[in-house]
């Protein structure tokens, strides 16, 4: 057999004549390595480098035969475990060296593989059942979604439909009151008409009819002056001063000051009732719409965000100690004005109460309503990610690995995102397909990070292979913004493959 | 670019100055009674000016080889002018016997056939080659040295004076009182007055009129910067007038047109070694480097002319063909009226008048001549001309070992890893990251042992930390100062990568030696004989220093200051580095740098790159015409980064830049570190296969290519040429810059479009042309042919003989042994000669005789190799293969009688043989019938 040619093709080399493999050229077989390229193919040289494209076979008996390209044979460098490609007393065998290691590393590779496959049956299986809920709960919450939009609909027309007399009847009920008050202001200002005369005439000192500037200012200056000192000093330089005038701005701050005290007063009744008698704010607030209660709740998030999954008890106590403060800060707040309270007349009255239920009724339809919908929006979109042909990555999704190095914390959280030091570094994408066209399972992309400082958007490529554990095995940036991880998980791990089989290999 | 940055002639004092300068007036001429040979090859002459009363000494000198040198300066100069003589081979220049007879208007400097006549008055140098002009120079009356003054004496003497005059001090000039700011009180008052009659007479002992002082740019400012320029301006001026010429080519570095560009309507050329972000193309704005170097071309002889200066230099060219001025000076010794003629106006801010004229006649001879006085290329080791795989940053060491096992992977031949600036701990050279690089040695050797080298960055800014050794060694260095001094005295610093540093002061002998101690194994931990350097940011790159360099009153050893010597600043660098691996191997193994910066005499140490390009087709279209620029000027090793350095190359383009790019001097790949990997394989198996066989031809060809290199080493001819180097009778080749010969028998003309499927190629005549890939016989003309994405044009003249390697290894190094295949390309009359030189590659055992340098020679039927005169003895390995293109017919062959194996094929019209049994490297001949 000639140098680096491969047992199995023994035959042809036999005989007196050499073809190239392609069958293009006959030679004598002396032109077999005899160190000159004569094939287009390469095939006349297989123990030679003359040919660029010819291959060479290392035998590597006690390990496994291998082909290396011709430009490695008789280049100085081992190749071949058996050294075949060098000349002779050039390289040491280590075949058998490396035909060990070879066979541990595969054995302790296998035995991971093995433990790996395990629980990867364990995944498939709650993947597997995690889907068939989705796809029940997509049933039923598509279903109920139907009903409540149902209800929703009745609900909203019959709102629209009372809406209308409501409203008018209240627009109706407003003017009215709004004339009433502007009449009961104008009588009220009358009243106070006497009283600005005769401030009037505290003005007019020398009583000779006529208000003279040194009178307005000195009667600004005392201290028991309905008018400010300020308005005073405004009218004197503003020259002429016209008794009306005058009379107005009395009339003006006579109103205000009774308006003030009432107002004052009203807010002590009403405090003094608050005191005596607290309402629960429990009782007023209606109670919102009770957190689904599903384990998978903080998955469900939009965009691939994770939402922060509040507990319940939490949510209540902060809710209403927040509502709490914010009222009592609000009555605190005395300058707050005194609220236009309007009264109906019964008739109005009750179709305002007509719709106001109605609307209460909608409202409660629609929260029920954009529960659901939101619900099944979720699970759909879940529904929608790949999570490998078997469902085996589903159990990876709500949970992160953080890989540590020197300068770095590099977190993944699989199908959400990826980040380095709290710097989002891409948001799950895809599966990358493989050179063939196929997805094979082991590569994930996470896209559109954080964008670089005048650079592009960070990302994330994820290669998954076969681990005991799930853990990021190496995490780096091989080019600016562009991440790399090698992943492990179970999830990637095949059926071993037969013993014997590896060993024939051997 | 941010061109703001950067001044135009107008912000430069002495530029604004010199360009102003009307034509035609001179004023200055010989003294015919000074006229004197100064010994058998030189001859001076005192020349003097009709208005202000400095005399110059102008010296002529002929050197060996038709070679004139031209220096001027001050009689008496207050200081030396600064004289880059390290720019200079280390042959000592050898003179040229010449004789002087005078004549009443003119004196006679006759040597060989040729003769430089001396005008006295107004003063005028005509070189004649032969009978015929070919240089003029002040033929234009823009010669002017701006004499040396002393400021100190200036102020208190200038400064009595203007005290007398008063309330006329002021009017004389803003620039004038700036510098006089300190001392207001003799400056006097404000008040306007007349220039008295009588200032020019008063001035007599100073021989130069308050005006002119006045006039003078003792300070200047640019953006924020100032130059205090305390010893005030001193610059020099000189036209010289191409007579007869159609062409200008030189002046690197720019990214511009090959064939120089008339600047009547432009900046002049600059030459000022700068860093310059994202360079425009198309302008003669400044770049990296600086050779102040033109080749005048006609159809009929060449003339080189070196400018040596190391100042800010800038040089105006016009090209006529008019009846003009000069024509009528000229007419009188002109046969026709009607003559192409190049005006060029030099221009620098200090230094020596130092003018060298190499009259030729053809390329080659001023080539030669060039050669003689600047020397020849550097002869690099085997991998340097090899294939360079770099990235600003190949992150750590399992990243490097990760790149090193792809190309192994994908069956691409590779010789060098480069690291960049992070590699380092903090930026400080010399040093590692040891997180990254936790085992340099370990990286080094698993390289190594396939025959690969690394390269890592080392700049000459050194960060101030006084915890660290080197910064601190250098600092308190007892024998010399090693950091470049600022104005005042102190150590300069400014900003770099580090953050604050100081400058090595490579000018200095001392402050080199030091540097070059820095290589030594034990200094330089963590490296190993496989590693290299390569100098960057060496213009020097200071980022908050005027136009991101060095303030010009920053002061180096000798007390020179930044001004002088700022263009050859970076080539001390160079060669410093370059020193110390020679010192690290005790000069027995070649050293191999790569700078940014350059100046004369780089050449002599090391390549460089054209820095800083993008990955756009408009700058692969430049590489051309720069990198022949370089090449014209007398630096063959250089090129241009593959890929485009910064953004990121669409794939064609990746591929059309490496089928380019292998065929160029320097072949080295480089990338931004804001831009994505682009390792050959990371564009799909086609991609990939396109760019495997682009360096597969590189690595066939090296053979060839280390034969033109070492030609280089002798007579520094050019390897990457342009067409009318070897074809100068063809005018029609004078702009052509997107084809090039490789070496004197390759010709190359790549695909530089986007989308190309139908290609124009020139092809020189008188001689036929064979397709290397093909072997398809072309006769000169222009041809088209079509192409697709794996189309590499490239065609080997008929009538040469080149060697090849067809097996192509990981690397150079393993291909040592390896057997050559020649490629006979016959010329019509069935002949072909070629050359072959062989060494060990890395070595300088050639020094000691060890390396065989054999001629090839087809004719009357007869191959033969015999030893070249002047070789000595390496063994070689074998021919395995003999291809001779340009046959009708089949030849039998026979080698002492022994018919050999050979085969015809029909449609290559080829013969080749198999196996003929000779060594390259012995003398043998092969016959065929």
């Amino acid at each position: 057999l000639p140098r680096g040619a491969n047992p199995k093709q023994a035959n042809l080399y036999k005989g007196s004549q050499f073809q190239c493999a392609d069958g293009s050229q006959s030679f004598p077989m002396e032109y077999v390595n005899d160190d000159y390229c004569d094939c287009q193919d390469g095939s006349d040289e297989p123990g030679t480098s003359a040919c660029p494209n010819g291959s060479f076979f290392c035998i590597n008996k006690q390990f496994k035969g291998q082909y290396i390209s011709s430009s490695r044979v008789d280049d100085g460098i081992c190749d071949c475990c058996d050294g075949s490609d060098e000349v002779s007393g050039h390289c040491v065998n280590n075949c058998k060296e490396l035909g060990a290691h070879i066979a541990e590393e595969a054995k302790k590779i296998r035995r991971e593989q093995a433990i790996g496959f395990q629980t990867r049956l364990g995944y498939v299986a709650d993947g597997k059942a995690a889907k068939a809920r989705r796809d029940q709960d997509i049933a039923v919450f598509a279903a109920e979604h139907e009903k409540l939009k149902q209800e929703l609909d009745e609900r909203k027309a019959y709102k629209e439909q009372v809406e209308g007399p409501a409203k008018e009847a209240k627009e109706a009920a407003k003017v009215e009151q709004e004339k009433i008050e502007a009449e009961k202001k104008a009588a009220e200002k009358e009243k106070t008409k006497a009283a600005a005369e005769l401030e009037l005439g505290r003005i007019d000192k020398d009583t000779d009819g006529v208000i003279s500037p040194d009178e307005l200012l000195e009667y600004g200056k005392s201290e028991d002056a309905i008018l400010p000192y300020d308005d005073v000093t405004f009218l004197v330089e503003g020259g002429e001063i016209e008794t009306a005038t005058l009379v107005d701005m009395i009339q003006t701050q006579l109103l205000s000051r009774k308006t003030e005290k009432e107002r004052v007063e009203a807010e002590e009744k009403k405090k003094e009732e608050k005191r005596a008698k607290k309402p629960k704010l429990r009782d007023i607030v209606p109670t919102p719409p009770a957190p689904v209660e599903d384990d998978e709740e903080d998955l469900w998030g939009e965009d691939g965000k994770k939402i922060e999954k509040q507990p319940v008890d939490d949510f209540d106590d902060d809710f209403y100690e927040d509502m709490d403060d914010e009222e009592d800060e609000e009555e605190d707040d005395s300058v707050a004005p005194v609220r236009n309270t309007v009264s109906y007349d019964p008739e109005t009255q009750k179709l305002i109460d007509v719709f106001e239920e109605a609307e209460t009724l909608y409202n409660e339809a629609k929260n029920r309503h954009d529960g659901v919908k939101r619900q099944l929006d979720d699970v759909k979109k879940l529904n929608n990610i790949d999570f490998g042909a078997e469902e085996e990555f589903f159990v990876l999704k709500g949970q992160c690995f953080e890989k540590r190095d020197e300068q770095y914390t590099y977190k993944l959280c699989p199908f959400d995102r990826s980040d380095q030091d709290g710097t989002n570094i891409g948001r799950w994408d895809s599966w990358e397909l493989g050179a063939d066209g196929v997805n094979h399972y082991n590569v994930m992309m996470y896209n559109k990070g954080n964008s670089c400082w005048q650079g592009p958007q960070r990302s994330t490529r994820v290669e998954v292979i076969c681990g005991q554990e799930n853990q990021i095995i190496s995490a780096s940036e091989p080019a600016k913004c562009e991440y790399a991880y090698v992943f492990a998980t179970p999830a990637a791990c095949t059926k071993v493959q037969d013993e014997t089989e590896i060993h024939d290999e051997l | 670019v941010n061109r703001n940055n950067f001044k135009t002639c107008d912000q430069s004092g002495f530029c604004k100055r010199l360009r102003g300068m009307e034509p035609n007036k001179s004023g200055y001429y010989a003294d015919p009674g000074t006229v004197a040979q100064l010994n058998s090859s030189s001859v001076s002459f005192t020349v003097k000016h009709e208005v202000d009363k400095y005399e110059h000494s102008v010296v002529l000198r002929v050197l060996k080889d038709n070679t004139v040198r031209l220096t001027a300066q001050e009689r008496e100069p207050v200081r030396p002018r600064y004289s880059p003589v390290d720019s200079f081979g280390d042959a000592p220049l050898q003179d040229q016997s010449c004789t002087l007879s005078k004549s009443a208007q003119t004196a006679t400097l006759s040597f060989s056939s040729n003769k430089v006549v001396l005008t006295y008055n107004p003063l005028r140098l005509d070189v004649y080659a032969g009978e015929e002009l070919v240089a003029s120079v002040n033929a234009r009356g823009l010669f002017h040295v701006e004499t040396q003054l002393l400021k100190p004496s200036l102020i208190s003497r200038v400064g009595q004076k203007l005290s007398d005059l008063g309330s006329q001090a002021l009017s004389l000039g803003s620039k004038f009182i700036k510098s006089f700011k300190s001392k207001p009180s003799k400056v006097g008052g404000e008040e306007e007055g007349d220039k008295p009659e009588e200032e020019k007479n008063e001035d007599d002992d100073l021989g130069i009129s308050a005006e002119e002082i006045a006039k003078m740019d003792w300070e200047e400012s640019f953006n924020s910067h100032h130059d205090s320029n305390p010893r005030g301006p001193r610059a020099i001026s000189l036209d010289v007038t191409f007579v007869g010429f159609d062409k200008l080519y030189g002046l690197p570095e720019h990214a511009d047109t090959l064939a120089l560009k008339g600047t009547g309507n432009t900046d002049p050329y600059r030459l000022y070694n700068l860093d310059v972000f994202e360079y425009e193309l198309d302008n003669p704005m400044a770049l990296y480097g600086a050779i102040p170097y033109v080749h005048a071309l006609s159809a009929k002889r060449s003339v080189g002319m070196m400018w040596l200066n190391a100042a800010e230099t800038w040089v105006d060219i016009n090209y006529s063909n008019e009846k003009s001025i000069v024509g009528r000076v000229l007419s009188s010794i002109l046969s026709s009226d009607e003559v192409n003629r190049v005006d060029t106006h030099f221009m620098s801010e200090s230094g020596l008048l130092d003018l060298f004229l190499f009259l030729g006649p053809t390329p080659k001879d001023v080539t030669k001549q060039y050669s003689n006085v600047f020397g020849p290329s550097y002869l690099p080791p085997m991998f340097a001309i090899s294939y360079h795989q770099c990235r600003w940053n190949y992150n750590d060491q399992n990243d490097v070992l990760g790149v090193d096992s792809n190309f192994d992977k994908y069956d691409i031949p590779m010789d060098v890893i480069w690291l960049d600036i992070e590699h380092t701990n903090g930026k400080r050279y010399f040093s590692w990251d040891g997180r990254k690089f936790p085992d340099s040695k370990a990286m080094l050797s698993a390289l190594a042992d396939k025959g690969r080298n690394m390269v890592t960055i080392i700049d000459p800014h050194i960060k101030v930390d006084k915890s660290w050794d080197l910064y601190s060694a250098g600092r308190d260095h007892v024998s010399c100062g090693i950091y470049v001094k600022n104005k005042d005295g102190g150590n300069f610093e400014g900003h770099c990568w580090p953050g604050t540093s100081s400058w090595v002061d490579y000018t200095s002998p001392c402050a080199r030696q030091w540097w070059a101690e820095q290589f030594a194994y034990d200094k330089y931990q963590g490296s190993s004989p496989t590693l290299f350097t390569w100098n960057d940011m060496n213009e020097p790159s200071v980022f908050n220093g005027p136009e991101v360099s060095m303030p010009k009153d920053n002061l180096h050893a000798e007390n020179w200051e930044h001004r002088d010597v700022h263009n050859i600043y970076g080539y001390y660098m160079h060669r410093a580095t370059r020193d110390g691996q020679l010192y690290r191997s005790q000069n027995t193994a070649r050293p191999f740098v790569l700078s940014r910066a350059f100046f004369v005499g780089s050449h002599r140490v090391g390549p460089i790159w054209t820095g800083d390009n993008h990955a756009s087709w408009e700058h692969l279209r430049m590489s051309i015409p720069m990198l022949l620029s370089l090449n014209v000027a007398g630096y063959p090793f250089v090129g241009a980064d593959v890929g485009g350095f910064f953004g990121n190359p669409p794939t064609e383009l990746l591929v059309r830049w490496y089928q380019v790019g292998v065929l160029q001097p320097f072949l080295r790949a480089h990338a931004h570190i804001d831009t994505r990997r682009r390792e050959p394989w990371l564009f799909g198996e086609e991609n990939t296969a396109l760019i495997r066989d682009a360096l597969i031809l590189r690595y066939q060809l090296l053979p060839y290519i280390y034969t033109q290199f070492y030609k280089a080493s002798i007579d520094n001819s050019p390897i990457m040429r342009p067409l009318w180097y070897d074809h100068p009778e063809d005018t029609s080749l004078y702009t052509n810059q997107v084809e090039f010969q490789l070496g004197d028998s390759l010709l190359s003309s790549p695909v530089l479009e986007s989308n190309e499927k139908s290609h124009v190629i020139v092809l020189p005549g008188p001689q036929v042309w064979y397709d290397y890939h093909s072997y398809t016989k072309y006769s000169a003309g222009t041809i088209h042919i079509p192409v697709k994405l794996s189309s590499i044009p490239l065609y080997i003249k008929g009538g040469s003989i080149i060697a090849t390697k067809m097996r192509v290894r990981r690397s150079s190094q393993l291909m040592e042994s390896d057997p050559y295949t020649l490629i006979v390309a016959l010329s019509t009359q069935g002949e072909a000669k070629g050359e072959a030189y062989i060494d060990d590659g890395k070595s300088f055992e050639y020094k000691n005789n060890k390396f065989s340098h054999q001629l090839l020679d087809f004719a009357s039927n007869k191959l033969s190799c015999r030893r070249a005169a002047n070789s000595g003895q390496y063994d070689s390995p074998a021919v395995e293969r003999i291809i001779i293109l340009g046959l009708d017919s089949p030849l039998s062959a026979s080698l002492n009688g022994s018919p050999l194996v050979s085969t015809f094929d029909k449609t290559k019209k080829s013969v080749t043989i198999k196996k003929p049994n000779v060594v390259l490297s012995e003398e043998w001949s092969i016959d065929f019938l």
